[in-house]
């Protein structure tokens, strides 16, 4: 998971790497989602996400589609 | 210092998790097999086997070829591209999703340092404070790989 200055830099960068599916998400997102997916990290009772769970949060952020798709 | 019965690898698993989070917690940093050891009085090889089960539960990346920690994920152990102050120490995260998760697992706001990707190496600058992000008009995360393949090369991801 990269920074890029703008959408038009991410593009770029997916042609030249050749990453087809590659996508982007706003920095807006990327915060809730790792405030989210690690706000308890450092907790005793933390544990990881099942699967089920993660595509709910990736969901409730608005990621959904087949790239945000965990389970087969 | 005996090592853990096989019943009791769950439990030890998770005295070294919570070790190695006191230690990011207390210290500001991800610590060797060796001090957590010393922290839980336990032996450093059986200290090394749960941190080899630890990653393969995915709750941290090890170098490779070693049981050493490459990130406690989202706290990498040593420099990487992505700068992370927060709570009052500078920290590093393995990529930008590690490194927004940061301030989150520290329960502070933070402001992360990188540059653009795209070879152009615009230094970019995003500060996170409670529901606020600030960063230039623009700034996106990109994902290389679809959510399915991120742990087949972590590292890489």
């Amino acid at each position: 998971m990269l920074l890029f200055r703008s959408e038009e830099h991410a593009r770029s960068w997916r042609d030249a790497h050749g990453f087809p599916d590659a996508t982007t998400i706003s920095v807006e997102t990327g915060w809730r989602l790792a405030h989210a997916w690690y706000a308890r990290k450092l907790q005793p009772d933390w544990r990881r996400h099942t699967l089920e769970e993660a595509e709910t949060l990736f969901a409730s952020l608005g990621l959904g589609g087949e790239f945000w798709r965990l389970r087969a | 210092m005996a090592g853990p019965a096989l019943t009791d690898t769950a439990d030890f698993d998770r005295e070294v998790r919570v070790a190695i989070a006191e230690c990011v917690t207390e210290r500001g940093v991800v610590p060797a097999s060796s001090e957590v050891a010393v922290r839980i009085a336990a032996s450093e090889s059986d200290v090394s086997d749960a941190f080899g089960r630890l990653a393969a539960a995915r709750v941290m990346i090890l170098r490779p070829g070693t049981t050493d920690i490459l990130s406690f994920n989202p706290f990498a152990a040593g420099p990487t591209d992505f700068t992370v102050r927060s709570a009052g120490r500078e920290w590093w995260g393995l990529c930008a999703w590690d490194a927004f998760g940061i301030p989150a697992a520290l329960g502070s706001d933070g402001v992360v340092q990188g540059a653009c990707a795209d070879g152009c190496g615009v230094p970019l600058e995003v500060r996170l404070a409670g529901d606020a992000v600030g960063a230039l008009d623009g700034v996106v995360i990109g994902f290389a790989l679809p959510a399915r393949e991120w742990w087949k090369d972590i590292i890489f991801t």
